[in-house]
């Protein structure tokens, strides 16, 4: 369960809203209960040839509130716990809050089209070493991605313009920047007491036509440029260009899929000194995915099918990575439980090949040939409640 | 597996500008009165017990109901120098019919089934509005002027606007539509084909496990998506690169011999 930071923390919402007397009732509130569980082949070197495993529970908290016809709040936080197996930094029983974010959104006219400004802020609430102290037992984050956040202070700022396209036809263009924070991750050997992620730099341009039936297609079309990562201040690292492209069709009653790709450009390694060297090569490769769905009114199915490239440096080379697969589906069924409420419950399972790994031999030894291929399984069981306030 | 039959409010319109001219005679503050009445149109108080007949020139208060018969209409011109457009087989109630101040007024409208033309002049304060809610849908516009109908038995909201801007409260999201866009709600959700909203929805992964095919909320909507995928606030993907640093890159090994692995 993905939540998402355009939802608003409930109460505090209401206490920002206390005092504007808003025209416009609505608003909404959900709360949610997720488990996550995954097992892998997977074994460090430790020796005693434990497989990495990892179970989660999350309790994710979200809501909205509209001050205004055109001004709402947002918020979400997560308090979760954490169960991973691995001998490299230890099991580890983790339990805290993640981070929290709040922000707003207005609506106006800027050029004498619609525009939206939507800021955001992350407050670190969160447990800043908890990703370090997981990620040895963690499906590769090309694959899934942590569902943990805690990295500080950040801010997010989007401004979006929406121009009229012909018949059904509209165009979205805009424009973002994230700051992060610098905040303490630093656990074991982890050399980052500093760490300061790239700030990032978003454009976008985007094409949605409505046709009949309910039906649409969108197509986007993004970019990231990262600025470096530093640490205390020295530069680090400089990940690459991210350019994505996709293309949707949606028809709510029957079938639907996202078709996309995502691409990374070789970024900027620093020596110990800060001195930036180019990489060699995208550390990320390519990524492709498809993600069809289907609805049979309040249930519906979706799936995934995506494919990482392996990047371009040679196997011998510690920045390799040899790419794979994931193939996911996942039922949803809605309930109405009243005129202002509802409850989702889904589950989905999720199998990860992550290619070309070393294995070991007989001898608990590793030949250094990445002739193994790792297999995760992953199962999500969910529910959802959302309330109109 | 259930299907519901959902609610269709039509809000199709046809703006013509601010301020239409209105009649000759003003109505009483917060009262609205009959310019027109053609055929049977039936006026039913608060408190439910008492029906009249609407004439020409007769007048109705906050919390009184009108309903109009299959070949009937009226037109309602509020106390604002607004005008309502009542089409045959209407049935609406007048919430709110307030003027808290001298620049300030509220009018608000339920519309149970039929169809709506409403002339709304523009709104003089920030604490005024002109909206009109059907199937869990509100209608509310700045100054403009648009139509509005209900079907109960399709549920489906449909907006057009040629002048000014109209926007839509449902499920917590506002939806801003402006001169020459149309939009389409089911449901109480957007639909689709809605071409010119602008909600404040959220935002789904992109490329990612969790993503969803929740496109279609417009252009803006996209945007929030976009810029939401896979790059939360300090999200970016470094953290856990081996090229951070290098020792956080942990070499874990398969421990099968390889042709056991290969699925």
């Amino acid at each position: 369960m993905k939540t998402i930071r355009s939802k608003a923390l409930g109460l505090l919402s209401l206490f920002l809203g206390a005092g504007f007397a808003p025209a416009v009732q609505a608003g909404q509130l959900t709360l949610g209960a997720e488990y996550r569980a995954w097992t892998s082949n997977y074994v460090d070197l430790s020796g005693n040839s434990n497989v990495i495993s990892g179970s989660e529970i999350w309790a994710p908290l979200s809501a909205n509130f509209n001050i205004d016809r055109d001004f709402s709040v947002y918020g979400q936080t997560e308090f979760g716990n954490g169960n991973y197996v691995d001998t490299i930094l230890g099991n580890q029983n983790l339990t805290n809050l993640s981070d929290t974010v709040i922000g707003g959104e207005l609506h106006f006219k800027s050029f004498s089209t619609p525009a939206i400004l939507n800021v955001g802020l992350n407050l670190p609430t969160g447990d800043p070493t908890w990703e370090a102290k997981q990620i040895s037992a963690s499906i590769p984050t090309e694959f899934v991605d942590s569902q943990y956040r805690g990295r500080g202070f950040g801010i997010s700022a989007l401004y979006g313009l929406s121009f009229p396209a012909g018949d059904g036809g509209e165009f979205g263009a805009g424009v973002g920047y994230m700051y992060s924070g610098a905040f303490n991750p630093s656990y074991a050997n982890l050399p980052l007491s500093n760490l300061k992620l790239g700030d990032s730099v978003f454009v976008a341009l985007n094409h949605v036509q409505s046709y009949s039936g309910n039906q649409s297609e969108v197509i986007r079309l993004s970019a990231y440029y990262s600025l470096p990562t530093l640490n205390s201040g020295t530069n680090v690292y400089q990940l690459g260009t991210n350019l994505n492209a996709s293309y949707s069709w949606v028809n709510p009653k029957d079938f639907s899929f996202e078709l996309g790709a995502q691409y990374w450009m070789a970024g900027q390694i620093a020596d110990a000194n800060g001195n930036w060297s180019p990489e060699a090569h995208a550390f990320y490769g390519p990524r492709l995915y498809l993600n069809p769905s289907y609805s049979f009114g309040d249930l519906s199915i979706g799936g995934t099918l995506k494919f990482v490239l392996p990047n371009n440096y040679d196997q011998s080379n510690a920045s390799y990575d040899g790419g794979g697969f994931l193939g996911g589906l996942g039922p949803s069924y809605l309930m109405k439980l009243d005129s202002s409420s509802d409850l989702k419950i889904s589950a989905g399972y999720d199998y990860v090949a992550w290619l070309n790994v070393p294995s070991l031999g007989s001898n608990g030894n590793s030949s250094g040939a990445r002739d193994a291929n790792a297999i995760f399984n992953l199962w999500t069981f969910g529910a959802t409640y959302e309330m109109k306030l | 597996m259930m299907k519901r039959l959902f609610p269709i409010v039509l809000c199709s319109a046809l703006v013509s500008g601010f301020g239409t001219a209105m009649a000759a005679t003003p109505a009483k503050t917060t009262q609205g009165l009959f310019t027109s009445v053609n055929g049977k149109v039936q006026v039913t108080s608060a408190s439910g017990k008492k029906t009249r007949t609407a004439q020409k020139d007769s007048t109705v208060v906050e919390g009184e109901r009108i309903v109009t018969d299959k070949d009937s209409q009226a037109t309602l011109q509020l106390f604002d120098g607004s005008q309502v457009d009542i089409k045959p087989s209407t049935d609406l109630a007048l919430t709110k019919m307030q003027k808290p101040s001298s620049q300030d007024k509220v009018l608000q409208f339920k519309l149970f089934v039929g169809n709506l033309l409403a002339k709304v002049k523009k709104l003089a304060s920030s604490k005024s509005s002109f909206e009109i809610e059907a199937g869990g849908v509100v209608c509310g516009v700045r100054g403009t002027q648009y139509s509005y109908s209900y079907d109960p038995t399709s549920h489906n909201v449909t907006v057009h606007v040629d002048d000014g801007t109209v926007y839509l409260n449902s499920n917590g999201h506002t939806y801003l539509f402006t001169a020459g866009q149309t939009g389409i709600f089911t449901n109480g959700m957007p639909n689709p084909k809605n071409p010119g909203q602008s909600p404040n929805g959220g935002k789904q992964g992109n490329g990612s496990q969790d993503n969803g095919n929740g496109g279609g909320k417009g252009s803006l909507g996209d945007l929030n998506q976009q810029f939401g995928s896979g790059l939360a606030i300090n999200g970016d993907n470094n953290f856990t690169n081996p090229s951070v640093g290098g020792s956080l890159h942990i070499n874990v090994h398969v421990n099968v011999s390889p042709p056991e692995t290969v699925p």
